[in-house]
């Protein structure tokens, strides 16, 4: 279960394949081999991780409004999701 | 190509000593790769003698591997005959009807390769070569890939692979392909269509009714032989699909969807962890990629012709 306010990082067994022509993106996790393709908004997310380690909330706040309207969607399916695919953790 | 005696395991020629069983070997060098091939059939020896002719000898007295295809003794040498494939002894397939031993020599060598040649991340795809460009086409079985390759082949491109493509890193951090350039293996009306497309093409037997229908290899172009030994760095990949009556379309595909489908057509990313996984994003990164669809040889040349006079910009 997502907390709010909690850090959320990068997990340091991924590796983010980024492209600047590419919406998508892809992330590998070194330790299990699996390798995801991303969707525009998960890259998103991940590329505003690699900065620093930012609560969800925080991430909301640096989403542009370019993807405004779907926030409340990311907010509630993208970053969890994210979690269970363990490319990003909960600081504890 | 030379001849050589094969090299008796003393046990069994203790057992059975009889000096006919193994009448000789053939030592072969495709790329960087050595192969020693025995057999107790001197027709399946001669079949692949044909099939690799302009190949060079090895000049070492180490091989890469030892293989054996050899009919199956007892009953099965008169009543429907048999031929086993096997690596240092070890059979990894069932055995197929005798008449397929050529085949059968290079599904097993596709499949010595896969398992083995771990230096390199192997990927299912044909690559070409032609003015220091190289064009990787990957796609599943039955895709057209090949019968591409050799309509290229046949229009000059240079034959790296046509089937399993040996992908490592060069030391400016740029992905390069080790050529193999085996014969191209063409199944069914691909057969017909290479043979109408190029008169030149040069055919091993045609073996008919395997598990893959009827099938013949296509002798790889002596240039592409004598080159081997010269690797060269991914500039496209390709993800052909043969549509009948198509238009030949080629389509930018995204870098991330062209990851995952390259990933998915390795053979041992998994056995290499992430060294394979940076080699598959460097391929992609340095690479412009495209989907391709085509149901006519000649446009499919063409359009690839074409490609060699836009500025190779991925490399940057």
């Amino acid at each position: 279960m997502i907390r709010l306010d909690v850090a959320l990082t990068l997990n340091p067994n991924l590796i983010l394949s980024i492209w600047p022509d590419d919406d998508e993106g892809i992330g590998y996790l070194k330790d299990s081999g699996d390798i995801h393709l991303l969707s525009s908004q998960a890259k998103r997310i991940l590329e505003t991780l690699v900065e620093k380690p930012l609560t969800a909330a925080q991430i909301y706040e640096e989403m542009d409004d370019s993807i405004g309207r779907k926030t409340d969607q990311t907010f509630n399916n993208c970053i969890p999701h994210l979690i269970n695919l363990g490319l990003i953790c909960q600081s504890t | 190509m030379r001849e050589m005696r094969y090299p008796y395991d003393r046990s069994i020629s203790q057992r059975e000593p009889n000096l006919h069983a193994f009448p000789s070997a053939l030592s072969l060098k495709f790329g960087p790769l050595s192969v020693s091939v025995s057999s107790n059939s001197s027709k399946t020896l001669d079949c692949i003698r044909q099939l690799y002719a302009d190949y060079p000898e090895n000049e070492s007295d180490f091989f890469d591997f030892h293989v054996s295809i050899d009919s199956a003794q007892g009953i099965r040498r008169w009543y429907k005959p048999q031929i086993n494939f096997s690596l240092d002894g070890f059979k990894p397939f069932k055995p197929l009807p005798g008449d397929q031993a050529l085949p059968l020599f290079e599904w097993g060598m596709n499949w010595c390769v896969s398992n083995h040649c771990h230096d390199y991340l192997v990927v299912h795809a044909a690559v070409v070569e032609k003015q220091g460009r190289v064009l990787m086409l990957s796609a599943p079985p039955g895709a057209g890939k090949s019968t591409l390759c050799a309509g290229l082949v046949c229009r000059g491109w240079r034959l790296l692979s046509d089937e399993l493509a040996l992908v490592s890193m060069s030391d400016d951090g740029l992905v390069q392909v080790t050529p193999l350039g085996r014969p191209v293996c063409l199944k069914n009306q691909s057969l017909g269509v290479i043979r109408s497309f190029s008169q030149d093409s040069r055919f091993g037997p045609v073996c008919y009714d395997t598990v893959k229908g009827d099938v013949a290899h296509m002798l790889a172009p002596k240039e592409s032989i004598d080159r081997s030994q010269e690797l060269a760095q991914l500039s496209w990949v390709v993800f052909p699909r043969y549509a009948p009556q198509a238009k030949s379309v080629l389509s930018p595909q995204g870098k991330a969807q062209s990851l995952l489908n390259l990933a998915k057509q390795s053979f041992n990313l998994n056995v290499l962890g992430e060294m394979g996984y940076r080699l598959l994003n460097q391929s992609i990164t340095q690479s412009d990629c495209y989907d391709f669809q085509y149901s006519s040889l000649d446009d499919a040349v063409k359009l690839f012709d074409s490609l060699l006079h836009v500025p190779d910009t991925g490399k940057n």
